[in-house]
């Protein structure tokens, strides 16, 4: 029987999001994985409508870059925080589409789970999964276990 | 977080389907878990009351059992499984079962053996992930 040894979870500080950290917390703890963490910074999707800010590093001054670095720290230290230390885990802070990115890393990390939220903060509020989530469903070579927030049961 | 004690695999013999009991079967052993595969025949219980012959109808419950039965057989001894058999909207009695049956979390694959090729996600297992209460984990 295969084993899961190394599980991605994209954190955004969503509630549901946090409900994916305690599921894969969890799952982890009962087989030995290892858990990443990864925070997409969205700077293009902010900026998208200005194509003078489509090149982030080029043109988003120091100040806002350094925020939305400090911001996803902050994310992924309070995913961090949760982990009890016999859980090996660790954070990646990247920037750019979410979908993308973190289907780039679970490639990167060769990882055999993703536990996403079925929504995170984006605008929509009407929608029962988030088009990130979407994303990731149709895409994702590993199997993604989607997990759901109290309030929207 | 709740402990996953009963997991749900809606089965349709369609390889996605193949390869969600093989993650269904890990998860029930790292959680010490039970399995319960779940087939749904596709057909309107209108349906079978007016016009559907009992040739039919067995027909298709031997389909949904030779499938159950491939799946209960993969299964190791150490982990305990059920098959059900259902008739209806495959979407909605699943979400009736595993509300009804007290399922922890549901595997399924991304796409069984409907009819359009091309998405890939569909058009059940969207429903599912979109109304289950419980977690849903999507295998390729």
């Amino acid at each position: 029987m295969a084993e899961y040894r190394h599980i991605l979870v994209p954190v955004d500080g969503s509630a549901s999001s946090l409900k994916a950290v305690e599921q894969a917390i969890e799952l982890a703890g009962l087989c030995d994985a290892e858990i990443n963490f990864i925070h997409v910074a969205n700077l293009n999707g902010v900026m998208g409508s200005y194509p003078a800010f489509v090149s982030p590093r080029s043109n988003f001054s120091g100040s806002i870059l350094e925020d939305v670095v400090e911001i996803g720290r902050k994310i992924l230290d309070q995913a961090l925080d949760m982990v009890p230390q016999s859980i090996k885990a660790k954070g990646h802070c990247v920037n750019g589409n979410p979908a993308s990115a973190i289907l780039q890393e679970a490639e990167v990390l060769n990882v055999d789970l993703i536990i996403v939220g079925s929504r995170g903060l984006g605008v929509l509020k009407g929608t029962l999964v988030g088009s990130v989530s979407r994303s990731l469903l149709g895409n994702a070579n590993c199997p993604v276990l989607v997990v759901k927030a109290e309030e929207q049961k | 977080m709740d402990k996953i004690r009963r997991i749900l695999v809606p089965v349709d013999g369609s390889e996605s389907s193949d390869r969600a009991i093989a993650q269904a079967i890990t998860f029930a052993d790292v959680c010490e878990a039970k399995l319960a595969f779940l087939y749904v025949a596709n057909i309107n219980q209108l349906a079978i009351n007016a016009c559907l012959s009992d040739a039919i109808l067995e027909a298709v419950t031997k389909a949904g059992n030779v499938i159950l039965d491939k799946a209960l057989a993969d299964v190791p001894e150490s982990i305990t499984a059920e098959g059900f058999a259902e008739t209806g909207s495959p979407a909605v009695v699943i979400l009736d079962f595993a509300n009804s049956e007290g399922i922890d979390m549901i595997v399924m694959g991304s796409r069984g053996l409907g009819i359009v090729k091309g998405v890939l996600l569909g058009s059940v297992s969207q429903y599912i992930v979109e109304q289950s209460k419980c977690p849903v984990l999507v295998v390729k």
